[in-house]
């Protein structure tokens, strides 16, 4: 048995396809021959490479699906984070304030002037927000006191549900 | 067999549960999409059931079945590319996943191949039929299986493996 011989019997042999006597030949060939031994490997190894293929099952296709999904939540989440400088309106809309709650706390809120033009970090706004926060046992006195005896309600937290029934009572 | 020639649902039921993972499987890699192989694989569910009686327990039962298959698939694909034939499946219709490198490269270089070179090696690796079962689905000789599954071996080793460099 010559090379292309053995060579072209050789994916029969890794199948286990061949008689018995040829068989026997192609591994006498094999013995001696190292160029056929070596394309022996390669004809394995290509068949080792193939059962890679495999069909997409339903677990794969719903982890892809998963994937694309967080990936569209991770652009709206982009689109959704205020930028880092702000213009009146984004600081608006950040604070959830309307213009005249802006042009009350506008002398307050730290500010850059570029060219005539007012611009607000974010991380400014945020420190100086850090800064208005009051203690909920305040704030709720302060909603008592400030609202000529009506309540504010969503100022009040859970905690100080007492405190809300009883000023209700009045 | 013998039951569902007899029009016996039931084993027909047992029968089609065991088969159709397979003949998805095998669709898939032919047609390259999971809906149209799950319409092919319950059409050829459905012709088993009406040729039953043409089985004639002679030849292996898988090979009966996959021939059916065969055509339908082939059938599928002309019907989907009417000018194209299987030959020309694109190769990028490896799934939705070309983030899976390896398989996706086995899918292109497989698609690339000779259509009666890739069903012989579709039916070989990925089915387990013997080259007899193939020659009995292709309605050709064995030494012929044997010779395509070779040409598709050597066309896909030299797709999947490095080169040799000479010398």
């Amino acid at each position: 048995m010559d090379c292309p011989q053995c060579q072209r019997l050789l994916t029969a042999y890794v199948d286990d396809e061949i008689e018995k006597g040829e068989r026997d030949r192609v591994e006498a060939h094999l013995a001696r021959c190292a160029d056929c031994r070596h394309q022996h490997a390669r004809v394995t190894e290509t068949l080792r490479l193939a059962a890679a293929w495999f069909p997409e099952d339903k677990f794969g296709r719903q982890a892809l699906a998963l994937q694309q999904q967080l990936s569209r939540l991770e652009v709206l989440l982009l689109r959704c984070q205020p930028p880092a400088v702000m213009t009146e309106h984004d600081v608006m809309a950040y604070l959830a304030i309307g213009e005249a709650e802006l042009c009350l706390v506008l002398s307050e809120l730290p500010r850059i002037d570029i060219a005539g033009e007012c611009r607000f970090l974010r991380s400014s706004i945020d420190a100086w927000l850090r800064d208005q926060e009051v203690p909920a046992q305040l704030a709720s006195e302060r909603a008592i006191v400030g609202g000529g005896g009506e309540v504010a309600g969503p100022l009040l937290p859970p905690c100080v549900g007492q405190t809300r029934s009883s000023i209700a009572l009045l | 067999m013998v039951q569902v020639k007899s029009g016996d649902a039931h084993a027909f039921r047992v029968l089609s549960e065991r088969y159709r993972p397979r003949l998805e499987r095998f669709a898939w890699r032919l047609l390259g999409d999971t809906e149209d192989a799950q319409d092919a694989a319950q059409e050829i569910l459905l012709r088993l059931w009406q040729k039953a009686s043409l089985y004639r327990n002679q030849g292996s039962f898988d090979g009966f079945v996959y021939t059916l298959a065969r055509h339908i698939c082939i059938r599928q694909r002309e019907k989907q590319y009417k000018t194209e034939r299987l030959d020309e499946i694109p190769v990028t219709a490896t799934g939705t996943t070309p983030q899976w490198g390896l398989a996706a490269r086995v899918a292109a270089a497989v698609r690339r191949l000779p259509q009666q070179q890739r069903l012989v090696f579709i039916l070989s690796e990925y089915e387990g039929l013997t080259y007899e079962q193939i020659a009995q689905v292709l309605g050709c000789p064995k030494g012929t299986v044997g010779s395509r599954k070779y040409l598709a071996v050597r066309a896909l080793t030299h797709a999947l493996l490095p080169e040799e460099t000479e010398g």
